[in-house]
């Protein structure tokens, strides 16, 4: 018995120092250009999998029935995808091809997950495969969109895909300046023409909005501070002339004022829906109306107009004008801050302690009231 | 004015407070003499190595041990008890009524005045001497203990109810208010301060925190005659009071006649006549307003108001101007 343990213990010391050597040598090439042999393939396939599935059960996949989530998913996937795996439309680049792994064909690989592994692949990357994590870990709500996207991808050809990203692209080509033209290809799929009306309630109106609070946050997105995987690849593109003018730019556009008979669309949903309460609409309005004015004292909550308007009060360029903004971005907006998710310029504190004393129904309230006002005109 | 430099419920400037002072001194005085009684006994019994009657023994148990303690603490007792009715006893009617709402970690106060309206103000209280006030006091959050120890007792502040207090203050001086009962973050810097004057004095000033902001203070964009000679620290203070607004200082303060309406946090229409800043904890002077708006934070940690750490140098000396203006 004991004399097993010695020749064990020999072993195992013979296998170590055999394994040094090797490590140590630097005999094992890593070099991509050959690629996996088919057992490690086979066997790094299967553990990441394996892994994905079980680490990908309990997440919870939200309803993503709602107009324009493909439109915005699609513009992210351009925006931060493309580069890696290909499109309808781009052949997957020749770098990445030599990737090993190389980046999958997506429009294929898809079927081969379910929306939470999608979901859990897009926010955690997968490790040694060169696939990135999203570039936050705090917007969980910025992923479904391209996990809808992807759903949709097998289905979509060239021309429909380019017209999901460039929705617009005929009449760009006769923009008057250097910078509407950018703005018009890379901003109109997710803000609308002249960031007038966004193509997805998530995404804000950005036409008249105030210059200095546009140019915060495009900083604010590049540098980090203000939370996004989507604006923050984007923002990190731009020069700071191009954020200046691209803040300018969409500062002088006129706000389009909704049609009276067609209110922005999540507010006729939740109208019907369990978020609204018991409360008819202009009754949740009206709630939201007298909060937004008056604030309320025993639940310390400030009013919102002393800032973020509606009036005639001049008020600070830093803080943004929220009236017609879409409900369920204000209210995102809103989570996000009490959860001190956000981020943001230096003003960003300023929101974090107002954020955390709204209740649920207060942030609805809130939301549906500065969705119903149109955007204000300015002087 | 005389200011006490320290805060001492044995400095008394009240009749509260100078009853509770007799009640401690008698009982220091008696609790003296029992230990000094006491040790004196156990001194002897360590010392003495005489043999003591059984009979002397048992009465010295008896008498030492029960009837002596039983009649000085009853004494004691009872002295306390007959204070108790007088403290107790509201204002006579018609008394000056002055509400104080504890708040996470400032002192809302409302003065009602003869034709019951309320006069708002905050973080300071101006009391006239030799008169007796009754205060109704509540919390609007956690509970807080209102104490003065320089004019009566501590009272308990608590969220949904209204405890009263009854204070008399019987000499002149600026004296220390805080809250006795911890509430969490800034607790230790959540106080006031009481002005005790003449009945006179304290009438102007009544008088004074009823008025709105006036009028002439609006910076008007017209060319009044009276514009041109405008000091620079009117205009200062004309700068400041567009900063208040655009930056939306107004969601939580009020300054009575102008839009300014917020009821978060303290009135301000007043501000420039307090003796300090943020609840007690600075002198109120520019270079201390200056350091509470540009770091309010540090000088107060845990503070309900937030950090304006984007307000420009000019943004915080124009809002000085304007603030300090507000007498």
């Amino acid at each position: 018995m004991k004399r097993r343990f010695k020749e064990l213990a020999i072993l195992l010391t013979a296998l170590g120092i055999f394994g040094m050597l090797v490590l140590v040598s630097g005999i094992v090439p890593i070099k991509a250009s050959s690629g996996h042999w088919p057992i490690t393939r086979w066997t790094l396939d299967f553990a990441s999998n394996r892994s994905v599935s079980l680490h990908s059960s309990g997440i919870e996949v939200p309803s993503m029935d709602e107009p324009g989530i493909v439109q915005m998913g699609a513009a992210t996937f351009d925006s931060n995808c493309r580069w890696c795996h290909g499109a309808p439309g781009f052949t997957q680049p020749p770098v990445a091809a030599q990737m090993t792994p190389s980046p999958p064909d997506l429009s294929e690989a898809v079927s081969l997950w379910d929306d939470a592994e999608l979901f859990y692949i897009l926010k955690h990357g997968i490790k040694f495969a060169g696939m990135p994590a999203w570039p936050t870990q705090k917007r969980d709500d910025e992923i479904w969109p391209v996990v809808a996207f992807l759903r949709e991808l097998p289905k979509i050809d060239a021309s429909e895909y380019s017209q999901l990203v460039q929705p617009n692209a005929a009449q760009n080509q006769k923009a008057p300046t250097a910078i509407a033209y950018q703005v018009a290809s890379e901003c109109t799929a997710c803000h609308g023409m002249a960031g007038g009306r966004p193509s997805n309630d998530r995404v804000p109106v950005l036409a008249s909005q105030s210059r200095a609070y546009l140019k915060n946050s495009l900083l604010a997105y590049r540098s980090g501070r203000r939370y996004s995987g989507v604006m923050t690849p984007i923002a990190h593109r731009l020069t700071d002339q191009q954020i200046d003018e691209i803040a300018s730019y969409f500062s002088e556009q006129p706000a389009t004022t909704l049609p009276k008979n067609s209110p922005p669309s999540d507010v006729q949903r939740s109208t019907n829906s369990a978020e609204t309460g018991r409360l008819p609409m202009n009754d949740l309005i009206e709630t939201g109306r007298q909060l937004a004015h008056q604030g309320d004292q025993s639940a310390k909550i400030p009013s919102c107009v002393d800032c973020h308007g509606p009036g005639k009060m001049k008020r600070s360029e830093q803080y943004p004008s929220l009236a017609g903004q879409p409900a369920r971005y204000l209210q995102r907006q809103l989570e996000l801050f009490a959860q001190t998710n956000r981020g943001g310029s230096a003003n960003v504190s300023l929101m974090h302690s107002i954020a955390d004393k709204l209740n649920k129904s207060q942030r609805t309230q809130l939301s549906q009231y500065y969705a119903s006002l149109s955007a204000e005109v300015k002087k | 004015m005389h200011q006490s430099s320290f805060q001492s419920a044995l400095d008394t400037a009240g009749k509260g407070a100078e009853r509770i002072a007799e009640l401690f001194y008698w009982m220091a005085g008696g609790a003296t003499l029992i230990w000094i009684v006491t040790m004196g006994l156990a001194v002897y019994a360590i010392l003495s190595r005489r043999e003591h009657s059984v009979r002397m023994t048992r009465w010295l148990v008896i008498g030492g041990g029960a009837v002596v303690p039983t009649v000085v603490l009853a004494g004691l007792l009872s002295y306390a008890l007959v204070m108790l009715p007088e403290l107790q006893r509201p204002a006579p009617e018609g008394s000056l009524t002055i509400e104080v709402a504890g708040v996470r970690w400032w002192w809302r106060v409302n003065y009602i005045d003869n034709t019951g309206r309320r006069i708002p103000t905050a973080n300071e209280i101006y009391l006239p001497v030799d008169q007796p006030v009754e205060f109704k006091l509540t919390s609007e959050d956690v509970i807080h203990s209102f104490w003065i120890p320089s004019l009566g007792g501590k009272v308990d502040m608590m969220p949904g109810r209204t405890n009263r207090l009854k204070l008399h203050p019987t000499r002149t001086g600026v004296f220390s208010g805080v809250c006795a009962e911890f509430c969490g973050t800034a607790h230790a810097q959540m106080r006031f301060r009481v002005v005790v004057t003449d009945q006179q004095t304290f009438d102007d000033w009544l008088v004074g925190q009823a008025q709105e902001l006036a009028e002439r203070r609006e910076p008007s964009a017209n060319t009044d005659p009276a514009d041109v000679h405008q000091s620079a620290a009117e205009t200062q203070a004309a700068i400041g009071k567009t900063t208040f607004f655009s930056r939306g200082c107004s969601a939580c303060h009020a300054i009575r006649g102008t839009p300014a309406d917020g009821v978060v946090g303290p009135d301000l229409t007043h501000f420039g006549s307090r003796l300090s800043i943020g609840a007690g904890v600075l002198d109120n002077t520019p270079e201390n307003l200056r350091l509470w708006l540009s770091d309010t934070h540090r000088v107060k940690p845990g503070v309900q108001m937030p950090d304006f750490q984007t307000l420009r140098g000019d943004e915080v000396d124009s809002l000085v101007h304007f603030l300090g203006a507000l007498k």
